[in-house]
C-alpha cells in the first residue's frame, strides 16, 4: 500500500514538470531506499519541497559549473551497481575540481550519501548560495535533519573527541557577534575569514540588532553652547537608566567656532559638524566612530551659494548605508527656494535632491528649529519649522513637519496634532520615544505659573490619527528639554541658582516619578545639551578615506 | 494503510488533527547518540527548530534519531527546553535559571554550543555564544588560533597593517 501510493507521488511530481537534472537525481536516490515506510516519507518531503518551491518566483540561479548530467547519466545506465561509495567518490571528485560552486540539490546528495552533517552542509549552502537563491525551506532541512541522522548515525563517534575545537563557521559567527568591539578589532588579524567576517557590513548590522535586543543602551552628550570652564572637546557617555557616567571620548578634529554639534547618531556612529553653523562656508561634517577611533571628513556641498543650513543624519536600513541630509537657504533678498542635498557613505559624494512636494500657499517665510539632533524615527528624518504664513494680508506665526524618507529621499509635510491642548507658540520639537514619533511642547502658560511640558506620540509611524496625547508633566523652574533616553525616561534641565553645578531631572512620563539627583557634572553656564542615543559598534571599518588615531 | 489515509486526509479532517494535537500536546520519542530514548512533550521539543519542522513535516511519528547529541547534552537541552515553555515564569528567575544553567566547564559549554546549533535553538545558541564571547574577549589573536586551530593566512606585513591601524586595542 506504501510502495503505492510513493509511486502516485512520483507521478505528481514529474507532472508538475519543473525537475531539474539535481532534483532527478535526489529523487532517484530515494527511490533506492528499501524501507518502503522510511521512502514514502521522504518522498512526501521531497514533493512538499517541490510544491513550496514552485509557488515562489522563479528565482535566477546561475548554471552549477558541475556536470550533473554526466553523474546523472552514470548512475541512472547502472542503477542496480551503483552503491552509495560510489556516489561519495564521484562527488568528491567533482568537489575538489570546482571547490567553489556546489550547488544545493548536490550537496543534498552527498548528504544522502553520508559524507557530511546537516550542519555543514547548511552551513556551507547558505554561506555559498547566489543572492536570489531561494531560503531553505523547512521540508527541505528536516529531509536533511532525517537522512543525516540515518546516514551519519555510526561515522560519528569517532570525531569529535579532539584537543581542538572545531566550531562550524555559523556558530563562530554567532560567538564573533556577541564580542565587545576591542576584541573585535584584535581578532580581525587572527585569519583571513574571520578578517572577513568582522568587517562585512551584515555583520555590523547583525550586531546593531542584538545590541538592540540585550538592551545594551548607553547615551552620549555634548554642550551645545559655549562655557570658558568646560573642555569643549570631550563626548560623554552615559547609562541609559541611570545617565551615570561611562566613559568620555576625546574629539580628534575641531571646528573653527572651536564647539560642535552633535548632528546624530546611527549604530554607533557620530554626526558632527561646527555648533557655529551658519556662518559662511564654515560646514565641515565628520563622521566618527569613537569606539574605534577613526572618522571621515565629508567631501564639500554640491550646493551653490550655501548659507544657513540644517543637517540631518539617518541610517538607511534597506540599503545598509549612512546619510546626511543638508537643507540650505541661499543668501539673497526675498525667498530664494530652500535646496536640499543628500550625502551617502556608500558612494562617499552629495547629490542634489529637490523637495518634491509644493510649500503650502503664502508662506511668507521660514525658520527650521534645531532643538533636537535625534528626530531620525522610522526610517524617517524630521524637522520642526516655523513659518509665517499670509492670512488676509497679516503674516500669521504656524508651524509644521518637514519629513524625509531616508530610503526613497522623499519630502513630506506630516500634520500637526489636532487637539485643543496644543498651543500655538509654545517651544515645539520633534524627539523619539521608544522608537515612536513624539511631538513636545513646553512653555509657560500663565506668567509666573509653573512649566508646563506635554506630549504626542505617533503610535503608528504615518498615521497621524494613532497620535495621541501622552503625558503632561509640570516644573517649577524654567526648563530645558534635552530628550529621551533609549529606555523612554524623560530627561530635562531645570536651573537652580543655589549651586554652581546644573541640575538635571529624570522623569518616568507614565508614572511621573521624578529622579533629580542626577548630576552630568556640566557647569552652571551649559544651557543647552546634545544628547543622543548611542551604542558601541564597528561601523566605519573598513571605509575608504578613513583617519584612524 | 495508515500511510496513505494520512496522505490523503486533507480540509476539515486535517484542522480537527491539528486542534487536537493543539489542546493536548503530543509526546516525542529523542533517542539520543548513544541510543538512550527520551519521551518529551512536543511543546518542549518543538523549541527546537530541527525537531519543529520535523514535527510539521509528519516526519515524527517514530523515534526521533539525534546522532549529534549525547544522552548527557540532550538531557541538559531538554531541561533548558522544559524551562523556557512557560513564557508566564518571571523574568528574573529565568535569567537566575540561564546564569545557573551556563556555569558549566569548556567541554559541556562546547557540546551544548553544537548541540543548539544543530537542533537550531536561537535562545540556547545565543546565550552559549555569549558565554563563549566572555572566554575570549580578553584573548590575543595568537591564543585564539591555538584554541580553534586556526592557521593564520596573513603575511606578516599583512598582519602589521591590521594591528597598525589599533594600535591601542593591542595594547595591555
Amino acid at each position: 500500500m506504501a510502495t503505492q501510493s510513493s509511486q502516485n507521488l512520483t507521478k505528481t511530481a514529474s507532472e508538475v514538470n519543473v525537475l531539474s537534472k539535481q532534483e532527478e537525481l535526489l529523487l532517484d536516490l530515494i527511490e533506492q531506499i528499501e524501507d518502503p515506510i522510511v521512502k514514502a516519507q521522504r518522498l512526501s518531503s521531497f514533493h512538499a519541497t517541490l510544491v513550496k518551491e514552485t509557488n515562489k518566483p522563479e528565482p535566477k540561479i546561475r548554471e552549477p559549473k558541475v556536470d550533473l548530467e554526466k553523474i546523472y547519466d552514470r548512475f541512472s545506465r547502472a542503477k542496480k551497481e551503483v552503491t552509495a561509495n560510489d556516489v561519495q567518490k564521484e562527488i568528491k571528485d567533482t568537489k575538489s575540481e570546482r571547490q567553489e560552486n556546489l550547488p544545493l540539490a548536490l550537496e543534498t546528495v552527498i548528504l544522502l550519501t553520508g559524507e557530511a552533517t546537516v550542519e555543514q552542509v547548511i552551513s556551507k549552502t547558505q554561506r555559498r548560495k547566489p543572492k536570489n537563491y531561494p531560503p531553505f525551506s523547512s521540508s527541505l532541512r528536516a529531509c536533511i535533519a532525517s537522512t543525516v541522522s540515518k546516514n551519519v548515525h555510526n561515522e560519528r563517534n569517532t570525531t569529535t573527541t579532539t584537543d581542538h575545537l572545531p566550531v562550524p563557521e555559523d556558530v563562530v559567527f554567532e560567538i564573533l557577534v556577541t564580542l565587545p568591539v576591542e576584541s573585535l578589532l584584535r581578532f580581525r588579524c587572527v585569519c583571513k575569514s574571520w578578517h572577513s567576517y568582522i568587517t562585512n557590513p551584515n555583520f555590523i548590522s547583525t550586531r546593531y540588532l542584538n545590541n538592540l535586543c540585550c538592551n545594551h543602551g548607553y547615551v552620549i552628550h555634548v554642550p551645545k553652547n559655549k562655557t570658558r570652564a568646560l573642555d569643549s572637546q570631550v563626548c560623554r557617555v552615559s547609562c541609559d537608566r541611570t545617565l551615570k557616567k561611562i566613559s568620555e571620548f576625546r574629539i580628534p578634529f575641531t571646528f573653527e567656532s572651536g564647539y560642535s554639534y552633535l548632528v546624530g547618531s546611527c549604530n554607533g556612529l557620530l554626526c558632527l559638524t561646527d555648533s557655529w553653523r551658519y556662518s559662511l562656508g564654515n560646514n565641515a561634517i565628520y563622521l566618527w566612530n569613537p569606539s574605534i577611533r577613526k572618522y571621515k571628513r565629508l567631501p564639500g556641498t554640491c550646493l551653490s551659494n550655501s548659507d544657513c543650513f540644517e543637517l540631518g543624519f539617518a541610517y538607511d536600513f534597506q540599503n545598509n548605508d549612512y546619510k546626511v541630509v543638508r537643507i540650505s537657504q541661499p543668501s539673497a533678498k526675498g525667498m530664494p527656494p530652500l535646496q536640499f542635498e543628500v550625502y551617502t557613505l556608500r558612494l562617499d559624494s552629495w547629490k542634489r535632491v529637490g523637495l518634491g512636494i509644493l510649500w503650502r500657499p503664502n508662506v511668507l517665510s521660514y525658520n527650521f528649529k534645531c532643538y533636537f539632533s535625534c528626530s531620525f524615527v522610522s526610517g524617517h528624518l524630521h524637522w520642526m519649522q516655523d513659518i509665517f504664513e499670509e492670512v488676509g494680508g497679516q503674516p500669521m506665526p504656524s508651524e509644521m513637519i518637514l519629513s524625509f524618507d531616508v530610503n526613497s529621499e522623499k519630502f513630506k509635510e506630516l500634520p500637526l496634532p489636532e487637539d485643543d491642548s496644543f498651543i500655538q507658540g509654545f517651544e515645539t520639537c520633534l524627539t523619539m520615544f521608544k522608537g515612536k514619533l513624539a511631538l513636545i511642547q513646553f512653555g509657560l502658560v500663565q506668567l509666573y505659573g509653573p512649566y508646563v511640558m506635554q506630549c504626542w506620540v505617533m503610535r503608528e509611524y504615518g498615521l497621524p490619527e494613532s497620535r495621541n496625547k501622552f503625558c503632561v508633566v509640570l516644573v517649577e523652574s524654567p526648563t530645558n528639554f534635552v530628550g529621551f533616553t533609549n529606555y523612554g525616561s524623560l530627561l530635562f534641565q531645570t536651573k537652580s541658582e543655589q549651586k554652581k553645578e546644573d541640575k538635571f531631572v529624570l522623569v518616568d512620563p507614565k508614572t511621573q516619578y521624578k529622579k533629580d539627583n542626577i548630576h552630568l557634572k556640566y557647569p552652571l553656564e551649559v544651557t543647552l545639551l546634545n544628547l543622543a542615543t548611542y551604542m558601541e559598534n564597528i561601523t566605519l571599518l573598513d571605509e575608504a578615506n578613513v583617519v584612524y588615531y | 494503510a495508515i500511510q496513505s489515509s494520512r496522505f490523503s486526509c486533507v480540509g476539515f479532517p486535517l484542522a480537527y488533527i491539528f486542534l487536537a494535537c493543539k489542546k493536548k500536546s503530543m509526546a516525542l520519542k529523542l533517542k539520543s547518540s548513544d541510543n538512550k530514548i527520551f519521551e518529551v512533550e512536543e511543546l518542549v521539543a518543538v523549541q527546537s527548530e530541527t525537531i519543529k519542522s520535523l514535527v510539521e513535516d509528519g516526519c515524527a511519528n517514530n523515534v526521533i534519531p539525534l546522532p549529534n547529541v549525547d544522552s548527557k547534552t540532550l538531557e541538559l537541552v531538554l531541561d533548558w527546553c522544559k524551562n523556557h515553555v512557560d513564557v508566564k515564569l518571571d523574568e528574573e528567575k529565568l535569567k537566575e535559571y540561564e546564569d545557573k544553567f551556563i556555569e558549566v566547564d569548556l567541554a559541556v559549554l562546547y557540546d551544548l554550543l553544537m548541540a543548539a546549533n544543530y537542533l537550531n535553538i536561537k535562545d540556547l545558541l545565543n546565550r552559549a555564544s555569549q558565554k563563549v564571547a566572555d572566554m575570549l574577549k580578553g584573548k590575543k589573536p595568537e591564543q585564539i588560533r591555538e584554541t580553534f586551530n586556526i592557521v593564520n593566512d596573513f603575511s606578516p606585513e599583512e598582519e602589521e597593517e591590521i594591528r597598525k591601524e589599533n594600535l591601542w586595542a593591542f595594547e595591555e
